[in-house]
């Protein structure tokens, strides 16, 4: 079993900033009001341009067996 | 655009560019289909041999068993439908592991088998096959775990390199594999004859849901289609429902009903028939069908008795007894 490498995915900081702001946005809402806090929180959560998403992980482009291409009209 | 045909199962997928089979693993990349799980097992764990449920195989033996995600049938009472019903990339965690990482592991673990298992290895064919010939060539047996709803081409082209099933009948009824599997009954019929065709050890597995597949005239019916089709020494197992997934709403099965599936399949003239996930029910062990000497007790996965002769003869009467005892 030593000899797998077992792969877990980690959460990004960019994911882990925006999970923290949108809990932020959801303890503050009921009190301050919705308009308000996405004044407040809104260009935060958006100031910086998102990293493309990663694939959690490489999948295995091994070819199939057992298949037949073809192409469709259209 | 490139589009593919997935000829493996049944199904037969017609599957667009970028998009996967119905099982979620199969992929067309560039018109070329891909298995995006070769060796990303989900599941790695070392079983008792009695858990695939074999009980004519090599009995008391560890096996090292895996799957990875991804399933062509979508039952509604999977046990593992975490694992079957997601695609690779879904999976929490998943390991790196080539074919001969699983040989060796398994090697070091000290199993003398591997089984392909859990979801259904039909998916990840290409991964069962080749890690089947390096286990082979490393002197361990491979064993499939399937619902058998496959194609006869690379189900006769697996049989060389497998050397036991336990293949699921989950009904002999049609409308049954419609409504609770999402697959269809001939299929599987024709799989199971295949396997007997190329000389795979096989057991038979039929898990009996309340109300569903409980009826004894169909139990009676399939019993017999074994005992013409496959052999009165095909060993059938009629395990226990507990709900699960999406069939909740039903109670397990009573030790009672799978009492009478087996009495009645023993009347059809099946030779050796057990009662699965009822601990330390009789029905679970193993006995000579001419002196009804008790050949291998049985309590849960554990084997409480074994007087099988070293070559597996009932000691009484010395009948042989089909099975891989070695």
């Amino acid at each position: 079993m030593t000899k797998m490498r077992a792969e877990v995915p980690t959460p990004t900081p960019e994911a882990a900033r925006r999970r923290f702001l949108a809990a932020l946005g959801a303890a503050l809402g009921p009190i301050l009001g919705g308009g308000l806090v996405a004044a407040l929180v809104g260009p935060l959560a958006t100031r910086r341009q998102e990293p493309p998403e990663e694939p959690r992980r490489a999948l295995s482009l091994r070819e199939a067996d057992y298949y037949r291409p073809h192409d469709l009209a259209g | 655009m490139s589009s593919v045909t997935c000829e493996l199962c049944p199904r037969g997928c017609v599957i667009p560019e970028g998009a996967a089979g119905d099982c979620r693993i199969r992929v067309n990349l560039g018109g070329k289909l891909r298995a995006t799980t070769y060796g990303r097992p989900s599941a790695i764990h070392i079983d008792p041999m009695e858990k695939k449920p074999l009980y004519h195989f090599h009995p008391g033996a560890q096996i090292f068993s895996l799957a990875t995600a991804g399933c062509n049938l979508h039952c509604l009472n999977c046990q593992n439908w975490q694992l079957s019903q997601r695609g690779g990339e879904e999976m929490e965690e998943t390991y790196r592991a080539e074919p001969a990482d699983i040989v060796a592991a398994a090697i070091e673990e000290r199993c003398k088998a591997i089984a392909y298992t859990y979801s259904d290895p039909i998916v990840f064919y290409e991964y069962v096959y080749d890690t089947s010939v390096l286990a082979r060539e490393r002197g361990l047996t491979n064993v499939f775990v399937t619902a058998a709803y496959i194609n006869r081409e690379p189900l006769r082209r697996l049989c060389r390199v497998i050397d036991a099933t336990n293949a699921d009948l989950k009904a002999f009824d049609d409308g049954f594999y419609r409504r609770v599997n999402g697959a269809t009954l001939k299929p599987v019929l024709d799989a199971l004859v295949t396997f007997r065709e190329e000389g795979v050890w096989m057991e038979v597995t039929n898990l009996v849901i309340p109300t569903l597949n409980d009826d004894l005239a169909m139990i009676r019916r399939m019993s017999r289609w074994i005992v013409s089709e496959l052999g009165a020494n095909t060993p059938l197992h009629f395990s226990r429902f507990q709900p699960q997934y999406r069939m909740r709403n039903l109670p397990p099965t009573p030790a009672d009903t799978l009492r009478r599936a087996r009495t009645e399949a023993l009347d059809a003239g099946l030779r050796y028939v057990y009662i699965g996930n009822v601990l330390g029910d009789a029905g679970s062990s193993t006995y000579c069908p001419r002196d009804k000497t008790l050949l291998i007790g049985r309590s849960g996965f554990t084997i409480t008795d074994y007087n099988l002769t070293a070559d597996g003869r009932c000691p009484t009467c010395h009948d042989k007894i089909p099975g891989v005892w070695s």
